[in-house]
């Protein structure tokens, strides 16, 4: 059997001379698996004398100079030379080459080589995120792989993004699993330091279900670093910065608000609202006023890494500090991180180690994306007359500053309250000025584990895990007059604590053996999962101080003045898992998983659910007719099947719940007497939802410089959770049951290009994803599902129905404007009588779609796709010497945004500029219609394509120009290794949306809402930001 | 040694890998009281019964859909009304017959019955697996739950006509197969309910006044006779006939004395009550929690109040159900006149203001008018009239029971109780008169003494004048006798139910 391996080493053969002759012979392992690596080719540096490696991954190699040097090579590895120095054994591991089809992929509950792979996994290495600074990890994954779409939900510190893998695959909860060291995450991953971070691993496909009934939206694996035996290293990364806003919009000044509003108030019959609007002049700028042009933020992270023979460590520490560029004290995240990782080699047959994270955060936050009350939203409503602070003293002899509590800046001047623009709308700086509070939270995330190897190949392993977090908030509201409805005559001050413990007890046996060409791996686990917490929360009202800093929950006058509440949950998992992974010859591969998940969320009649998924891999490349091509240096064909769940629902769901109230009224005294009955139909069946997905890709090498990954999926997503609607006749309200269905079909391309020209190293890499989502069923007698409202009107401006996206803009279709009277009266019905008779010159044309003869609301029709069909990311690194530039951009195309930023129920609220080009008279525009305060034909007060932009763009989101000091420097002061950088990020934008920022994500929280993505309200915008950075390894 | 700790090792990796039980994932929700253990004492039983008395009150079902008001408006007493005919357009059609599968008020009237039948199923349920609970308890619990079913099948039935027969709490296997029953299955179902509630010792014949507005045997039986007279089967008058006699020979009813005392507030649960309707004015509801039942209020009372009314004594109102003027004039001279009808006209020339509604034709209902000295004190008054419904009061009794001696031969016993309700108010005792002359003079004083009250509609249905009465309002005789089955219900049952002939 051995000779068949050495029939290599005898092409050399022939080659051979007689010189002093001396044998050198080692064994080569991979890096992070062990594996024997067969089939390395090892030969002596300038000589022709060669072998390879065996089953075993040995070898041995007759050289002619006892002092010379051996090459070790194989596709996929970093090569290496090793001077012999007169030795005559010489191992190795082969460590992978970067952007390399052979590296270790973490697959949950142990890793694969990724030629092996037979799922679709992508992978984030720590180089690739070394020096990108993020601000939260989910950026990292921001354009870097395919398939994985992050859309900021706004440009505020700390806001998470909106993660989505492979499109949105639930009406409810879409979010991917987080699993950091094998521990799983609530509550978001905003915890972690990019410094700490090994490799982010993220399951597409049926690879995911290992971890089955939470698995349906995919799965971000998280590995942290560990230290290096025998090698201390210290770690330093720092970045400072300054943020600004990348945009303004154009908005009417006061003189074009004075002569506008009074067009608009003529045209609707009334008075001449501003005698003379030139006198005006330019008005406040409330953008200027409200954005923050120099906002800092601050990244240091500290880490110590090392370790001996049998034990090693990694420790950090981690600050960061980001102010916002909306409002400076009211925007704000500031972070500290500890880290302590270890491991131990207690015997030769026993490893025994841990990670501990703790993480201490504070946050305040304005609101995001919102027409009631943003910052931005008020600054773009409410008109450029009022001014900032209010200095007029025949303003300020009205009774409302006298009388009032009006806010006052830190000077004493009393903040502009407009009487223009009314409601919501108010002076964004004193709404903020009387917002007081922040959030916080304390967070320990860590595991130990202990593994024990009782055999060759035979791996015990037993981890527990835990997240305990502890949270809460603080928010004190002073007695304030902002305007007649906005007023406060009782102050209040609430504080909430709360706390969640989360542990996970985790045991797995793999057992992995090579016979002959067979190579399998076998796991089974168990997992235990007990989430628990508990809310609590406080008010009082009416307390004798006028800010935050004074403010207790001590001090109340009267029992009547105090509230208190709070809630608890409880849930818990249970399961059981198995996987196989077998190769044959590396050439075909074969994965089966089947997961076993039981779930306090759901009744006895479902209380398991099993998750099953196969994959299978086959590798031309191993075979005869393709092996050593010189173009296609490697290629495998994946494809795989498995079905994976959800189960993120509230808990006690399947049970029906009892509510008082339904009282009855007995007596003379009409005494109330309470009456208790089910609040809901009891749906025991209650299951999670379930993603039967299908994928075929490839990954290849060609040219032995250009990568190749290629992915097709099909997921289907069923039973999702909403609520049944029953006959009446059963005579209660339906329980939440599993109704809906849709479908996400896409491919995926990952390209990656490396080589060096005359020292000018080149690496890009470029990922593409298309996606198609299509709701396929939302359960019987529902003809839609309702979505996003805009305004106190609540226009409906969103919809999901059967055969569109979710979440799909609603509204009218518009036909251009009215030029005059005759095309009014042209456009009649089938009968020859106009179809918008009420309309005058100057209005919208509304597309009659159901062919009625009128506009009335079944007119409403579908107007916009908020999901991008396209997203893609570029990256492109130059080096040459120490020199680097980097750049790396990410874009979506296919999507549309709904710009409902201008509040369209308060007439006099400021427009945006591009109203100074509406229609005025005949052949003036198509585009905008006339203004007109009473707005009869409602061609501002209809949701209507009017308000759907293309929302495709293309951001670079890093440029990055760095320099490594010098080696030979280095050498004589002791340091390893020095970058230090500039880098902008958001430099660029390129988009036709014409709003702050074409990036809105999706934060809605449950599965009435369906979505809010793509719909602007105002929305807090991405900072454009220029930082120094700093990374030094000693 | 070394193999010996290798099996000890695998014995406990062993354990570990299964040791997770099914017990393990099996957790008591905090904080929430489940229908499965809620339901254990008396008490608890007793609040189950008492969301079945709730739905009596309900009004604002998927709409405004009081009972009361709607069958008024469908009725030659009086118009829809309201501000103009797009305030309430289902009330508009219901008046007109202009009713369609999706127009009308017939998906609120239809979600009201089936509740409180639902919740009436569980206290039935619950009385036969919750143990502990005293035998007393249970009989008189069980007759009040039955009585209540009885009370919303018979609505049920008189609205639609065709409708599905629901016996027990349904389970998912069941939702949506239910198929409507004959309607003479149901009749006997709702008989056989009000039997055994009349028939059980434990139901009392009087209460302390602390219980009014619970179920008593009067009012059991007096259902009962209702419920098989309005069957028409002339074979079983007799048996009405002696039913009703229960009633009035009870002792515990007598007619008021003063006609006008009869719908006083102040003179609720009354000698003349046998069953009524409680409505509070003091439990602070308002339009935050209005709709199934969370206010107390009876909302017809702000219905039939007059638009923008300023004057003495009335409270404003909706201007909801103008009598009609064929009612005004058959009242013209009756004594019960001016407590039955408000004369706008009158009040008017007396200084009073009033805006005019739809339809409006200056006469207004009297008996559940709203008072000034009646508006609620918190809470939004419109929603917090405590004007009690006088579902069943004892000249009603008497009426029914003079129809059915009347229609099985015993005109004299007839015209004893027509007259009791004639004398009354002053009237000249009818004498003389039999057989079918006799039973049209009945129906007369059914129209005049119950004018207003929500009885007119059905009595015109199962007498089979309703065509001939409201063929100008644009009644449709064969179609408009039952009310269309809402649409969604048969959309969501995918074509199980049947819609009534003619929709």
């Amino acid at each position: 059997m051995k000779g068949k391996y050495l029939l290599m080493p005898l092409l050399f053969a022939c080659t051979f001379t007689l010189q002093a002759q001396h044998k050198v012979s080692g064994t080569i392992t991979e890096q992070g698996t062990d594996f024997p690596l067969i089939g390395v080719t090892i030969y002596e540096k300038d000589q022709t004398n060669g072998t390879t490696t065996d089953f075993d991954g040995k070898y041995e190699l007759t050289v002619s100079d006892k002092n010379g040097t051996l090459v070790f090579s194989y596709i996929g590895y970093t090569e290496q030379e090793i001077e012999l120095g007169g030795k005559s054994t010489l191992d190795l591991v082969m460590e992978t080459d970067i952007a390399n089809l052979d590296e270790v992929i973490v697959i949950g509950y142990g890793t694969q080589k990724k030629k092996e792979v037979t799922g679709a996994i992508s992978k984030i290495k720590a180089e690739t995120l070394e020096d990108m600074p993020v601000t939260r990890i989910e950026d990292a994954l921001k354009g870097r792989t395919s398939g994985v779409t992050v859309t900021s939900v706004s440009g505020q510190p700390g806001e998470t993004g909106t993660v989505r893998i492979r499109g949105k695959t639930s009406i409810g909860n879409s979010n991917p699993l987080y699993v950091v060291d094998g521990v799983v995450v609530n509550g978001g991953i905003d915890f972690l330091n990019q410094g700490d971070i090994e490799s982010i691993e993220v399951l597409k496909d049926a690879s995911a279900g290992i971890y089955g009934t939470r698995a349906a939206a995919g799965v971000v694996l998280i590995t942290t670093k560990q230290g290096n035996k025998n090698r201390t290293q210290v770690n330093y990364t720092s970045y400072y910065g300054t943020q600004a806003p990348w945009k303004k919009l154009a908005l009417l000044n006061a003189r074009e608000y004075g002569i506008l509003m009074n067009e608009s108030s003529v045209a609707a019959g009334g008075d001449i609202l501003f005698a003379d609007p030139e006198s005006l002049g330019e008005g406040t700028d409330w953008q200027d006023a409200i954005f923050n042009n120099n906002a800092p933020i601050q990244n240091h992270e500290l880490s110590i890494s090392g370790g001996s023979e049998k034990s090693t460590y990694h420790s950090s520490f981690g600050y960061f500090d980001q102010s916002g560029i909306v409002s400076d004290a009211q925007s704000r995240y500031q972070r500290f991180t500890a880290r302590f990782n270890s491991t131990h080699e207690i015997t030769d047959r026993i490893t025994f180690g841990n990670t501990l994270s703790y993480s201490r955060v504070k946050g305040v936050g304005v609101s995001t994306n919102s027409e009631f009350g943003s910052p931005l939203s008020r600054a773009i409503n409410i008109d450029p007359i009022t001014p900032v602070l209010e200095t007029d003293p025949n303003v300020l002899n009205n009774d409302i500053f006298s009388n009032q509590a009006v806010v006052t800046n830190s000077e004493g001047i009393p903040y502009g309250i407009s009487e223009l623009v009314t409601s919501e709308v108010l002076n964004p700086l004193a709404a903020l000025e009387i917002q007081q509070g922040f959030g916080h939270s304390d967070k320990i995330v860590g595991n130990v584990f202990a593994e024990i190897e009782f055999i060759e190949g035979l791996k015990f392993r037993s981890s527990v895990g835990t997240d305990l977090a502890f949270w809460g908030n603080e928010n004190f509201t002073p007695v304030h007059y902002l305007n007649a409805a906005n007023r406060i005559e009782l102050n209040s001050y609430s504080r909430g604590q709360n706390r969640g413990l989360s542990w996970i007890f985790q045991n797995t046996l793999t057992y992995s053996k090579r016979l002959g060409e067979h190579k399998f791996t076998l796991l089974a686990g168990t997992s235990a999962e007990n989430n628990s917490g508990q809310a609590q929360g406080g008010t009082v009202r009416d307390i004798p101080i006028n800010n935050i800093d004074d403010a207790s929950l001590t001090l109340f006058n009267t029992a009547e003045s105090q509230t208190f509440g709070g809630y608890e949950y409880h849930d818990r998992l249970a399961s059981y898992f198995g996987r196989i992974n077998y190769s044959y010859a590396e050439k075909y591969l074969f994965t089966a998983i089947i997961r076993a998940d039981g779930s306090s969320k759901f009744g006895p009649n479902n209380k398991f659910g099993t998750f099953p998924s196969f994959s299978a891999g086959w590798v031309p490349t191993e075979e005869d007719f393709l092996r050593n091509n010189p173009v296609v240096n490697f290629l495998k064909i994946r494809a795989s099947w498995g079905v994976n769940g959800n189960d993120r629902i509230g808990n006690f769901l399947y049970v029906s719940t009892v509510g008082g109230g339904r009282s009855y009224t007995f007596g003379l005294d009409e005494d109330l007497t309470n009456g208790v009955s089910p609040n809901a139909i009891a749906n025991p069946d209650l299951r999670w939802e379930q993603t039967a997905q299908t994928n075929v890709g490839f990954d290849a090498k060609i040219f032995k410089k250009v990568s190749v990954t290629f992915d097709w999926f099909n997921k289907l997503t069923s039973d999702m959770l909403l609520p049944v609607v029953v006959p009446s006749y059963v005579g209660n309200f339906g329980p939440i049951g599993n109704v809906a269905t849709m479908k996400n079909t896409g491919v995926e391309l990952e390209l990656g290009y490396g080589n060096t020209f005359n020292g000018v190293g080149i690496d890009i890499s470029g990922n593409v994803s298309y996606i198609e989502n299509e709701i396929t069923d939302i359960g019987r007698d529902k003809e839609f599902l309702p979505g996003q409202t805009f305004s106190p009107q609540g226009l409906e401006i969103t919809r999901t129905v059967v055969g569109l996206p979710v979440g799909y803009f609603y509204g009218f279709k518009t036909d251009g404007i009215f030029q005059n009277a005759a095309e009014i009266n042209a456009y009649t019905n089938a009968d020859g009588t106009p179809i918008q008779p009420e309309a005058s010159p100057g209005d919208f044309r509304f597309v009659d779609t159901n062919d009625n003869g009128e506009i009335d609301p079944d007119d409403r029709t579908f107007i916009g796709d908020p999901t991008p069909n396209w997203t893609y990311g570029l990256n492109i690194d130059v080096n040459w010497k120490g020199l680097d530039v980097r750049l790396f951009g990410q874009g979506v195309a296919g999507n549309e945004i709904f710009k409902a930023n201008r509040r369209f129920d308060l007439q006099m609220a400021n427009l945006p500029a591009s109203a100074l080009d509406r229609w005025t008279g005949e052949g003036t525009t198509n585009e905008h219609p006339r203004l007109v305060m009473n707005d009869p034909n409602k061609n501002f007060s209809r949701s209507s394509d009017f308000y759907v932009e293309n929302g495709a763009f293309f951001r670079i989101k890093t440029a990055q120009i760095g320099y490594t000091l010098p080696q030979n420097l280095m050498d004589k002061i002791g340091i390893k290794k020095i970058r230090v950088y500039l880098s902008g990020n958001n430099l660029l934008t390129f988009t036709q949306y014409s709003g702050f920022d074409p990036e809105i994500g999706d934060n809605a929280f449950d599965t009435e809402q369906v979505s809010n993505l793509g719909i602007d309200r105002g929305i807090y915008p991405q900072p454009r930001f220029y930082l120094m950075g700093i990374n030094a390894t000693f | 040694m070394k193999k010996i700790t290798q099996i000890i090792s695998l014995s406990f990796v062993i354990f570990l890998l299964t040791a997770c039980g099914k017990d393990w994932l099996e957790l008591e929700p905090r904080g929430l009281e489940l229908e499965s253990n809620f339901y254990e004492t008396e008490e608890d039983v007793f609040q189950a019964l008492v969301a079945t008395y709730d739905v009596l009150q309900w009004g604002g079902t998927d709409g405004w859909t009081m009972k009361l008001g709607l069958l008024n408006a469908a009725s030659d007493d009086c118009y829809a009304g309201g501000s103009d005919a797009s305030d309430q357009p289902s009330w508009v059609a219901f008046d007109n017959f202009t009713l369609d599968p999706f127009l009308g008020p017939q998906a609120g009237l239809w979600r009201k019955g089936y509740t409180g039948i639902y919740r009436a199923n569980l206290v039935i349920e619950k009385l036969e697996t919750v143990e502990g609970l005293s035998d007393e308890f249970k009989a008189r619990t069980s007759a009040e739950a039955k009585f209540l079913r009885a009370f919303y099948y018979f609505d049920l039935i008189r609205f639609f006509g065709n409708i599905p027969l629901i016996n027990k709490v349904l389970s998912g296997d069941n939702f949506y197969t239910q198929t409507q029953a004959d309607p003479a299955a149901v009749y006997a179902f709702i008989e056989g309910d009000l039997n055994d509630a009349r028939n059980t010792f434990e139901l009392p014949e009087t209460l302390p006044s602390s219980e009014f507005g619970r179920i008593t045997k009067g009012a059991a039986t007096a259902l009962l006779g209702k419920v098989i007279l309005f069957q028409n089967d002339e074979s079983r008058m007799a048996d009405v006939a002696a039913i009703f006699e229960e009633v009035i020979n009870s002792g515990v009813y007598d007619l008021e004395q003063d006609f006008g005392e009869i719908f006083k507030n102040s003179n609720e649960f009354g000698i003349e009550s046998v069953f009524e309707i409680n409505h509070s004015s003091n439990q602070r509801g308002g339009y935050g929690n209005f709709g199934n039942g969370d206010t107390e209020g009876n909302y017809s009372v702000q219905f039939f109040g007059m638009r923008d009314y300023v004057g003495p004594l009335y409270a404003n109102g909706w201007s909801f159900c103008p009598i009609s003027e064929e009612l005004v004039d058959l009242m013209q001279n009756d004594p019960r006149f001016p407590h039955t009808i408000i004369d706008g006209n009158m009040l008017r020339q007396q200084g009073a203001s009033y805006s005019e509604g739809y339809q409006n034709t200056n006469y207004f209902i009297r008996k559940y008018a709203g008072l000034q000295d009646d508006v609620a004190l918190d809470g939004e008054p419109a929603l917090n009239w405590g004007n009690n419904i006088r579902e069943i009061r004892l000249a009603d009794v008497y009426l029914m029971a003079a129809e059915a001696h009347n229609r099985s031969g015993n005109d004299a016993q007839a015209r004893t109780y027509l007259n009791r309700v004639r004398t009354r108010v002053g009237m000249q005792p009818s004498s003389g008169i039999s057989g079918n002359v006799l039973l049209e003079v009945i129906y007369r004083e059914r129209q005049i003494e119950l004018a207003t009250e929500g009885h007119r509609f059905f009595d015109l249905i199962r007498t089979g004048k309703a065509g001939e009465v409201l063929g100008s309002q644009g009644f449709t005789a064969g179609k408009n006798e039952v009310l269309p089955i809402p649409q969604t219900e048969i959309d969501i049952t995918e074509g199980n139910l049947n819609q009534n002939s003619g929709y």
